[in-house]
């Protein structure tokens, strides 16, 4: 057994790595700064890194996850580790596009097609009860800003009067803007990191803390490296100045936490795309060309991640 | 915080100098024109115009130098500063080329356009005024720079009305030098064109004040 986690840990700790990497690869948490000018791309990775590795040192410890669990019944090591890498992959690769999809929908797609290719037993039900809650995060991001930002519009006609005044809620709602996406920056980093985390924690001796910060470094790197492509896909979504992005991200960030709270496995990226999307048809802006390419990667996601874990699982199983 | 509000005064201040040396270049060829109306005509008040127009793109440059290196929260607003600026530039560049054009102006004005020359030349003044304080209302009170652009409007269909009066007297001057037909004319185009170039900008204000409370 001795000699089997020598071999394991390496392995778990580069496949760490990579899953860090890939959740900050495809984390468009910033967006809304970027397309807002608030701060510079810059400026944002040096936050994002901060964060991320704070996230990761503060929060990481606390959680630690069983993928897929209530899904598919069974879980061995090499199921979680098969579901993880073709996870990461599909991540990469949209991040590479600068496409940003959901984490977990991905990390479900290949549950589901890993479940059908070994015949395990799937929980169908629950299976259903995520795609409806696939379809309807991006509904209740699009309507929950529109009706948010023609309150906004109505206050500000009311009450703003002169550049000045304008000029002064816009950098009163900069700040909101900013204090708020850092607040959530540092606690996804806290969740993502557990994803990463979750699979070295158990298989031997570690330095918990080590671990954290190797996947916060790794988180932060994934952000520098692809990240930045999917915060400025996202981030220019729509036009955006400090208080649109205030009616976009704020009261997704609030559903979200909500939904975490009560359960409910809404998707953050597909929630805030379509938040950008309805902010652009309530302040009747146009939308940047090739938004397509986004939804068809979020119907491809199921599929491909499916298919991947497929392709994975058997070199995996026969390794480990 | 008294940092930030003091960057902010800098900026206003800025705008401020610009404002009044584009005002000051306007109220000198002003004055230079009434004096052409009355027959004394001194050409170091022309070269104020000039040194006017000169003081105004130093002013402007600093507007825009300050209105860059300042973080505003606002882009866009930057962008319709710095339009703004663009914008006024242009009618300051307009009073410095009539001044110019009249420098070189080889004759006296005819008799019978005086009045309506003096009346033009009011209306000019009057809607660069105008426009300034619309300029700085903007900063603080959309509904009365609003109000303000309906003025400019009616100060433009003053100035073509008297254009084409001007126009018509010396149109029909059939025996006098073509010459001095063609250049007297040019006086009260350049004028109207000062003025309606006043009233395009008041227009894209109003256009402005009803784009942001939909932003």
């Amino acid at each position: 057994m001795a000699v089997e986690l020598s071999i394991l840990l390496p392995i778990f700790l580069i496949l760490s790595v990579i899953i860090a990497f890939s959740i900050g690869a495809n984390d468009e948490t910033f967006s809304g700064i970027y397309g807002s000018r608030i701060l510079n791309m810059k400026q944002i990775l040096i936050l994002a890194v901060i964060f991320a590795i704070a996230g990761a040192l503060i929060l990481g410890e606390a959680v630690s996850k069983t993928v897929g669990k209530g899904i598919i019944s069974d879980m061995s090591y090499s199921i979680v580790i098969t579901i993880l890498i073709s996870t990461s992959i599909w991540l990469i690769l949209s991040s590479a596009f600068g496409l940003p999809i959901s984490t977990t929908h991905a990390t479900i797609g290949a549950v589901i097609g890993l479940g059908i290719a070994i015949n395990a037993s799937l929980d169908w039900s629950k299976i259903i009860e995520l795609s409806i809650w696939w379809v309807l995060s991006p509904i209740i991001g699009y309507i929950v800003t529109f009706i948010v930002f023609k309150l906004l519009q109505s206050y500000k006609q009311k009450h703003l009067n002169g550049f000045q005044s304008y000029e002064k809620a816009e950098q009163r709602f900069s700040y909101i803007v900013l204090i708020i996406i850092c607040i959530t920056a540092f606690s996804r980093s806290g969740n993502d990191c557990s994803n990463a985390v979750g699979i070295v924690v158990g298989i031997g001796e570690i330095q918990i803390n080590l671990l954290l910060l190797i996947t916060g470094l790794s988180l932060a790197g994934g952000l520098v490296v692809l990240g930045r492509g999917v915060i400025k896909s996202v981030g220019t979504i729509t036009e955006l100045h400090p208080s649109t992005a205030f009616s976009a991200q704020i009261p997704t960030a609030a559903i979200l936490f909500l939904g975490t709270y009560l359960g409910i496995p809404l998707s953050g990226s597909h929630m805030l795309v379509a938040s950008f999307v309805g902010l652009s048809k309530a302040s009747r802006t146009p939308v940047r060309k090739g938004l397509w390419k986004v939804v068809l990667i979020w119907f491809l996601t199921f599929p491909m991640a499916g298919l991947l874990a497929i392709l994975i699982y058997f070199p995996v199983a026969a390794i480990i | 915080m008294k940092f930030r509000q003091d960057k902010k005064n800098i900026l206003l201040e800025a705008a401020e100098a610009f404002h009044k040396e584009v005002l000051r270049g306007t109220q000198l060829l002003y004055g230079y024109i009434n004096d052409l109306i009355e027959g004394k005509r001194d050409p170091a008040n022309l070269e104020k115009v000039v040194i006017a127009e000169h003081e105004a793109d130093l002013k402007k440059e600093r507007y825009i130098e300050i209105l860059y290196k300042d973080k505003r929260a606002l882009p866009f607003l930057v962008e319709d500063r710095y339009r703004l600026i663009k914008y006024l530039d242009a009618i300051s560049d307009n009073s410095e080329d009539l001044a110019r054009r009249l420098k070189v102006f080889p004759f006296e004005l005819y008799e019978d356009i005086k009045d309506d020359m003096k009346k033009i030349n009011d209306t000019y003044r009057e809607t660069v005024e105008a426009l300034v304080e619309m300029v700085k209302l903007m900063e603080t009170d959309f509904k009365t720079a609003y109000q303000k652009s309906f003025n400019i409007e009616t100060l433009k269909r003053t100035a073509r009305e008297t254009k084409y009066d001007i126009l018509d007297t010396i149109y029909k001057k059939k025996d006098e030098k073509s010459l001095r037909v063609y250049l007297t004319s040019k006086i009260p185009i350049k004028l109207f064109d000062m003025v309606s170039r006043a009233e395009e900008i008041s227009d894209f204000l109003r256009s402005l004040i009803i784009k942001y409370p939909s932003k």
